[in-house]
């Protein structure tokens, strides 16, 4: 998980970029990696994440001069963005069944020794993540892959605290169920 | 089970409702890698994303203020009308605000190594600041972590170029502050210290001293097929995929197809500057166009013409372009010659300032090598590109370049697709591994720009004004030594482990090192960002495993006792040992131990006075300091002992030029005997 820039970095840079848009191109090398994976591992496929991403960071520059700094960090706002471009990219493309597959796969999976088993574990966890409700998945990922602080999720999932703490309970108690106490 | 890292906001939400099961469970799962999280986007849909967003950025900026576009007309004219009032204000001497850069905004320090990995060890560090800088309180403000010697070089006063005394050091996590003593001209100071981290290439592989003694004599009958082509301009000829065609540019640019087995073809009767051979047969560069099958490119200067998948790619004078136009890479100077790689992912080219640059297309980045006398050429699968140096062959690899060889009188050079270098010059052809050695004479004669063919053992040459090939019977590469087998053997195992593949390296194991292994979870987590062999000696590896994430780094060294087995090599035991307050201090990167030294290179300038804080327990040696190479030289008196065990001993005596001392150290190490090099296989293991 990649660790957020400091707060003053990111205003100064920020601020930068709406007067002076070619500057966008330093918060594009600081966040793209991020936003890309957060976005490939919604999509799992490498050109539907290259086009969201693309939108994502399109949006995000003809969006900036609008941008208001309001105490969170700038990724939360283009996390926001990356989960609204993921979401209409699900309304409008993803077949039903791939969720299902993705499941039996989930269960499937051999029984290896020790870090490979772990491994795999993992892979089944995440899987059985994305057969949650959209919100529990959306909460879970941005805790657990993004590191983001609920505060932040909060604001890119436009929920109080309290929501995203119940989401991320819930989101695990229901994952723990689901592949048992193997870990 | 991996260990689990705490988030105080995650356990609160489980420790409110006593659900420390699911406390658990969540802390794990926070410590987990995530699947997607070693996923690596194409780098080149990262920079063509790039691109068009700053076009789309500088489009927008050209159509005029945000503000204004934003603004409905009335809004407009209001907006016009508040300006008219603040210049008014301004005429008056009165100050409302600025909004400029360069007056009291926040100093932004950038470096385009920043976060980068694979760093060229022959590299300055530029760093750029977004305002103009006292450069006298900037230098006082800088500093370098591992301890570096430096000099600092001013473009005006915003670009600041680092320039290390001495080669940087490989597989080194390095870090640049600029601390807040840094003011700009107008004496703001930056408000908190900018920190730019960037990581090494690794260790360029082990070669032999550079030899310069005379080659062994040619073996009889080495070179023979001898025929002449036709006649040679100024473009090295270049070879059809299957070894069976020349493609030669004449004297007036005449593109012309010659099959050994006889017969030619005049493809272009004049004019061409380039050629290359892609899937579709040859392309060249003639008259401002480049022309590949029914493709015609529109290139201004091409140098050179490659494909990347099959696409072709033109390199110019200021850069690398795709055949849709589109910018692959821009060179950090002008070039006056360049190179495609086989593959097509990268660039050599020569600069105006005489320097060879490689640059990685997949990224952009343009590394600096430094000076060249001409282009040389690339190894057949991409990873190695061999050129001149007055008499000097060197040899890049992982982003470093190694001088390998000194040939007088050099005249060109080419990889033979047994991955040896072929070597052209004045009164002869030499042939040699890469790494320099095994140099043999295998014939007398001028040579100049030989060009090996895709398959086979045919070469091409120029001479006399006309373009001959010839075929070389090369001598089969020796098979590597006893030591570069082990060495290749471990590299396998980490490798393996550095990719995931847990049970092919637990396929490398004996039963009892399999034991061991269960209680190195670290070595296992996926957690490695890079390893480096410390120490190596027939039989044993010292390993040491670099972990962790952003700015914390531990390392461990593993030593591995190899024994051999039916199949080849197998680890027969394993064991670890933690490193305290890793790049706390100097740390060592690899100890070379021969029957009268042992040298102990460091990531750290050292202070030469200190360096009695290294020495090998029990036994009276004289220690020097070797600066260039940052080593610590312990000459021994009577030598070590063929077999007996040794302790390297580092302690906190030992500083850097920054006066940070070195965390204690113990190495354990075997005399060598003498006259041998090569790995003494222990006893295979039992079970």
């Amino acid at each position: 998980m990649s660790s957020l820039p400091s707060r003053w970095d990111e205003q100064a840079v920020v601020e930068r970029a709406k007067r002076d848009p070619a500057a966008f191109g330093e918060l594009y090398d600081r966040y793209f990696l991020q936003i890309y994976r957060f976005v490939y591992s919604k999509m799992r496929d490498q050109t539907a994440a290259e086009d969201v991403t693309s939108e994502v960071f399109m949006k995000a520059l003809k969006n900036i001069g609008r941008y208001q700094d309001t105490g969170k960090p700038f990724s939360a706002w283009l996390y926001q963005i990356a989960m609204n471009s993921v979401f209409d990219r699900y309304r409008s493309a993803r077949p039903v069944e791939d969720i299902d597959d993705r499941r039996d796969l989930a269960v499937d999976g051999p029984g290896l020794e020790e870090m490979a088993a772990q491994r795999d574990e993992l892979r089944r966890i995440w899987a059985v993540v994305e057969t949650l409700p959209k919100p529990q998945q959306v909460a879970m990922v941005l805790k657990f892959q993004e590191d983001m602080k609920i505060e932040d999720i909060a604001a890119v999932m436009g929920k109080s605290a309290g929501a995203v703490k119940l989401l991320i309970h819930r989101g695990v108690t229901r994952v723990r169920q689901t592949v048992g106490s193997t870990v | 089970m991996m260990s689990a890292r705490p988030d105080p906001e995650l356990d609160a939400i489980f420790e409110e409702v006593g659900d420390l099961e699911g406390r658990e469970f969540a802390r794990w799962l926070h410590a987990a890698p995530h699947p997607a999280a070693g996923v690596e986007p194409d780098p080149r849909f990262r920079y063509e994303l790039r691109r068009k967003l700053l076009q789309e950025a500088s489009r927008r900026s050209s159509a005029g203020p945000w503000y204004r576009r934003l603004l409905p007309s009335p809004m407009r004219l209001a907006a016009s009308a508040a300006l008219v009032g603040l210049l008014l204000l301004a005429l008056a001497g009165i100050a409302v605000f600025s909004n400029r850069e360069g007056s009291n905004q926040q100093v932004l320090v950038q470096s385009p190594l920043a976060n980068s990995k694979l760093v060229a060890l022959a590299q300055p560090i530029t760093l750029t600041f977004s305002q103009p800088m006292d450069t006298a309180s900037v230098e006082e403000a800088v500093s370098i972590e591992p301890a570096t010697k430096v000099t600092y070089r001013w473009q005006g006063d915003t670009q600041l170029q680092i320039v290390p005394e001495n080669q940087l050091a490989p597989n080194v996590r390095y870090q640049v502050t600029v601390k807040p003593g840094a003011k700009t001209t107008n004496g703001v100071p930056l408000q908190k210290p900018a920190v730019i981290a960037f990581w090494t290439a690794p260790t360029p592989p082990p070669t032999a001293a550079p030899p310069t003694v005379a080659p062994t004599q040619t073996p009889a009958g080495a070179l023979s097929g001898l025929q002449r082509v036709g006649p040679a301009g100024q473009v090295p000829p270049v070879w059809s995929p299957d070894g069976g065609t020349v493609y030669v540019v004449g004297p007036g640019g005449q593109l012309t197809a010659y099959t050994l087995s006889g017969g030619s073809q005049v493809i272009v009767s004049s004019g061409v500057s380039a050629v290359a051979v892609g899937p579709q047969g040859p392309a060249y560069a003639a008259n401002g166009e480049v022309v590949y099958g029914e493709e015609k490119l529109q290139v201004a200067q091409p140098l050179a013409i490659g494909f990347q998948g099959g696409s072709l790619e033109v390199a110019t004078t200021q850069g690398v372009e795709a055949a849709d136009g589109s910018q692959l890479a821009s060179f950090s100077e002008t070039a006056q010659d360049a190179q495609l790689s086989p593959d097509g992912e990268w660039v050599a080219y020569l600069g105006a300032s005489g320097n060879l640059h490689l640059v990685d297309l997949r990224s952009g980045q343009d590394s600096q090598l430094g000076p060249a006398s001409a282009l040389g050429a690339w190894s057949p699968d991409s990873s190695r590109y061999a050129y001149p140096d007055g008499s000097a062959v060197e040899v890049v690899s992982q982003g470093t370049a190694a001088q390998v060889a000194t040939v007088p009188q050099l005249t060109g050079i080419t990889w033979t697709s047994q991955g040896q270098l072929l070597l052209a010059t004045q009164t002869g052809l030499d042939l040699m591994e890469a790494d320099g050695s095994g140099l043999m004479v295998v014939a007398q004669g001028s040579f100049q720009t030989p060009i090996w063919a895709p398959s086979g053992q045919q070469f091409a040459f120029g001479r006399s004004g006309a373009i001959w090939v010839a075929t070389l019977k090369a001598p089969a590469s020796p098979s590597p030594s006893p030591a570069a087998a082990q060495n290749q053997f471990v590299s396998q195992f980490f490798s393996d482990l550095e990719n995931g593949q847990v049970s092919e390296a637990r396929a490398l194991l004996g039963s009892q090192a399999q034991q061991a292994l269960s209680g190195l979870g670290q070595l296992l987590s996926g957690a490695m960002l890079r390893y480096y062999v410390v120490l190596s000696q027939p039989g044993t590896e010292v390993v040491r495993v670099v972990s962790g994430q952003g700015s914390s780094e531990t390392a461990t060294d593993y030593t591995l006792n190899l024994v051999h087995s039916s199949g080849g090599w197998l680890i027969g035991g394993i064991s670890a040992h933690q490193l305290t307050d890793f790049g706390s201090g100097p740390e060592v990167l690899h100890v070379a131990v021969s029957q009268s030294q042992v040298r102990v290179s460091y990531d750290s300038d050292l202070n030469p006075t200190t360096v009695s804080g290294v020495t090998v327990q029990g036994i009276q040696a004289q220690a020097s300091y070797d600066a260039a190479t940052r080593t610590v030289i312990l000459t021994i008196p009577g030598g070590l002992t063929p077999g007996q065990t040794y302790t390297l001993a580092v302690t906190g005596a030992l500083q850097d030029i920054s006066g940070r001392s070195a965390e204690p150290y113990q190495l354990a190490f075997v005399g060598p005997s003498s006259g041998a090099g090569s790995p003494t296989p222990s006893p295979s293991p039992t079970g």
